[in-house]
């Protein structure tokens, strides 16, 4: 297998927490053509990625019917058509970073569905490829982007080795899973991942998009979604049951230093989940005795949300939810670029109030990502 | 002219009398056998094999599940006699109607459903004959398989206009989610009987329902029960976008013991998504937010316990709770709400709505009929 040793950049940053404008965890930049990744890809399969289409993926068949890129810049090519926003990062860099005053984008990329293909070996070999060409072709050139460790959690071991082999990397700032998964993210098969985490003082990414797909079970507790706008309304589901179960099987009792960043689920489903399962744990807690404080003490301590998409409700509703779940301290400013199909994501936070913006647009994320974010 | 305008005044002051009606009492079948007065010839050599055989659930309860001051230390049973629950439950807490939602409510996650269907009905009948008929405070669910939509629009079809019967009743557990069109011929008979539809948690992952969360099993009891509001939600979502109350305006859908205040999630996400996915549902006619108020209903047990009661109100309003929740117990079972104790902070016009007014307008005017007729 590849590795990349870390270079040092042509000129130290300059700015600092001070000159920070917005940082932006969640930049999807996308894949031009699989023939990029292959060479950074484990030589044995990297004909597998070469092949037409790309390397074997199963999807889940739901999409989005209308405008997929919203209000978002498009690049046009030698023809005068619309270019795919986020293939190349000069251009992401001027047209969306420089104007829109974002000083630091984390990149997710297109992949949201590793930990439910069912080859493990294909899943990891491509989570490799996508990480060395990310590092290679966007991070070390430029400033402004930083990295997610792309693992697939199926194979835990897998998973971990790819943490410890990229963790040190000054341009990777978090390990990114997609949220699908054949089993509960608390359960003690993926614990070697969080270790790894911990071990290089690294967030875990949890991102919804494979739900439904390969070996993950229907995309809702009680079946598959007929529709995409159904499907993408019950994703926080997902998130729901993940949280009970690391809470449940002690995770964070284990993991103490852990944080897990939520994307794209929203946050009013929160205070209904705090509240019941507090309740549940004040009668049942015999059961867990390892699980020490109330459930919603870790979940307030542990995990931190994101802006796109926010619920649609009145700034007295956000700010109260806000109150509700710490907000202040855990919501950090996602843009989902280039897909702005639900809206404008600066839009989705106006009616913050200048100084919970702040903190939402750079403060939350510096304290999520530590000193990482600068280097 | 003069008659009907009496008429309507007696309603209302009858409305105005009620204290509390409790939407979830779990009336126990003492056993099986109960059922073989009501149950046809041919399926009585299921009953000489001790019934069909269950599929049953890992997750058990740290405790019995059940209250202990509700066990009747005689049989066992808890609200397994009708005495029982007026003295323990109806006259103790000052609840003038109660639904009774039973003790069979997963038959629709069972394999057989040819079976399930017959013991449904048989089991409905059970109800009229022993806890409705005798008594005016007890209402009956008609009890029906998700599992088996003709069998059940059949069944709601047979029961549709008994005065003592106030909803219809399944499981949360599901394969398939509740808005997919294979469900619309229950819905259809309801709106036809004036009914509203109710789902109840407990079954999630056992039998053929799909596995408790979208991510597979959780692994405790503690878990388990904290995860189904899931299933509630995911219902919720697919009712709206699949457009049954598009199809179906007059509708009214109940979800019971799933908690409340995640409505406004689901208000908030599906309105943030329509404007911009609407090319996909057509069919929708107005904001998702929209058709969650006008037809659906959420249950209080198990209310949700903030440190700062405060914010429980708030996130109450954001769902518009004087015209969307219920009260419910759950007795006998272990997280009973007490509702002398468990909604002292709401403001009393809230608390009116919630433990007499809504539940009259989610079950209509049958709520008050005389069960003399059942």
């Amino acid at each position: 297998m590849s590795t990349i040793a870390p270079t040092s950049r042509p000129e130290d940053r300059t700015d600092t927490l001070a000159t920070l404008r917005a940082i932006d965890v969640d930049l999807h930049h996308d894949i031009a053509s699989w023939q990029d990744i292959a060479p950074y890809a484990p030589q044995g399969l990297r004909h597998r990625l070469t092949r037409p289409g790309g390397p074997p993926l199963a999807r889940h068949g739901f999409k989005i019917i209308g405008p997929r890129f919203g209000e978002a810049p498009r690049p046009t090519d030698a023809n005068g058509r619309a270019g795919h926003p986020a293939v190349d990062p000069a251009w992401v860099k001027a047209e969306y970073l420089d104007r829109r005053g974002v000083d630091i984008a984390i990149l997710t990329g297109p992949i949201l569905s590793l930990g439910v293909q069912p080859n493990h070996d294909m899943a990891a070999a491509i989570a490799t490829g996508v990480n060395n060409w990310t590092l290679e072709t966007w991070i070390r050139p430029f400033h402004c982007f930083k990295g997610s460790i792309l693992v697939a959690h199926q194979d835990p071991a897998q998973a971990a080795a790819e943490i410890d082999r990229l963790g040190d990397d000054p341009g990777m700032v978090q390990v990114l899973m997609g949220s699908a998964s054949e089993t509960p993210l608390g359960r003690r098969q993926f614990h070697p991942i969080y270790a790894a985490c911990v071990r290089h003082d690294l967030p875990l990414a949890l991102h919804i998009g494979g739900e439904g797909a390969g070996m993950s079970p229907p995309a809702t507790a009680v079946g598959h979604p007929t529709t995409h706008f159904e499907w993408y309304g019950s994703l926080p589901q997902v998130y729901m049951a993940h949280i009970m179960s690391m809470v449940t099987e002690g995770v964070f009792e284990k993991f103490s230093t852990l944080k897990v960043v939520l994307y794209e689920g929203g946050i009013f489903w929160l205070p209904h989940i705090m509240w019941r399962f507090d309740k549940n744990w004040k009668a049942q807690r015999s059961e867990t005795p390892w699980v020490n404080e109330r459930p919603s003490a870790y979940i307030r301590r542990h995990f931190y949300h994101t802006t796109y998409p926010l619920e649609l409700s009145s700034q007295e509703e956000l700010a109260a939810v806000l109150e509700m779940i710490e907000g202040e301290q855990t919501l950090l400013f996602s843009s989902n670029y280039p897909n702005w199909e639900l809206g404008d994501p600066f839009a989705m936070i106006e009616g913050l109030p200048a100084a919970l913006r702040r903190r939402v647009l750079v403060e939350n994320a510096r304290a999520v990502y530590g000193e990482r974010l600068l280097r | 002219m003069t008659l009907v305008i009496e008429r309507e005044a007696t309603f209302v002051d009858r409305v105005a009398a009620l204290r509390l009606v409790d939407t979830d009492i779990h009336n126990d079948l003492p056993s099986i056998e109960a059922l073989r007065p009501f149950l046809a010839k041919k399926w009585h050599l299921w009953l000489d094999s001790g019934g069909p055989g269950s599929a049953t659930r890992y997750y058990a309860n740290m405790g019995s599940g059940r209250m202990d001051d509700a066990v009747n230390e005689d049989d066992g049973l808890a609200a397994g006699d009708p005495e029982w629950v007026v003295q323990q439950l109806m006259t103790k807490y000052r609840i003038d109607i109660g639904v009774l939602t039973g003790s069979t409510i997963g038959l629709g996650i069972q394999h057989d459903y040819h079976i399930q269907a017959a013991i449904a009905s048989a089991y409905n009948e059970w109800t009229l004959a022993t806890w409705v008929r005798p008594y005016e405070c007890f209402k009956g669910s008609i009890v029906c398989l998700g599992s088996d939509p003709a069998a059940s629009a059949a069944e709601v079809r047979r029961l549709g206009q008994n005065p003592g019967m106030v909803q219809v009743l399944m499981a949360s557990a599901a394969r398939i989610p509740y808005g997919n069109t294979c469900y619309w011929p229950i819905y259809r008979a309801a709106v036809e009987h004036d009914l509203p539809v109710a789902i109840h948690v407990g079954s999630e992952g056992t039998g053929i329902a799909n596995p408790p969360t979208a991510v597979g099993y959780p692994s405790t009891y503690l878990e388990f029960h904290t995860d189904h509001s899931q299933t509630m939600m995911a219902h919720c979502v697919s009712l709206i976008a699949d457009g049954v109350f598009e199809e179906l305006p007059t509708l009214k859908f109940a979800f019971i013991e799933g908690g409340t205040v995640w409505a406004p999630y689901v208000m908030g996400r599906l309105d943030r998504l329509y404007p911009a996915l609407k090319a996909e549902v057509p069919y929708l006619k107005m904001r998702p937010s929209e058709y969650l108020l006008r037809n659906c209903y959420f249950s209080t047990q198990p209310i949700e316990e903030p440190d700062d009661h405060q914010q429980l109100l708030q996130m109450l309003r954001m769902m518009h709770a004087e015209k969307t929740v219920v009260f419910a117990s759950d007795y006998p079972h272990w997280d009973f709400d007490n509702p002398l104790m468990a909604f002292n902070f709401f403001p009393a016009d809230l608390k009116r709505r919630i433990f007499v007014e809504n539940a009259v307008e989610l079950y209509g005017p049958r709520l008050l009929e005389s069960n003399r007729g059942a």
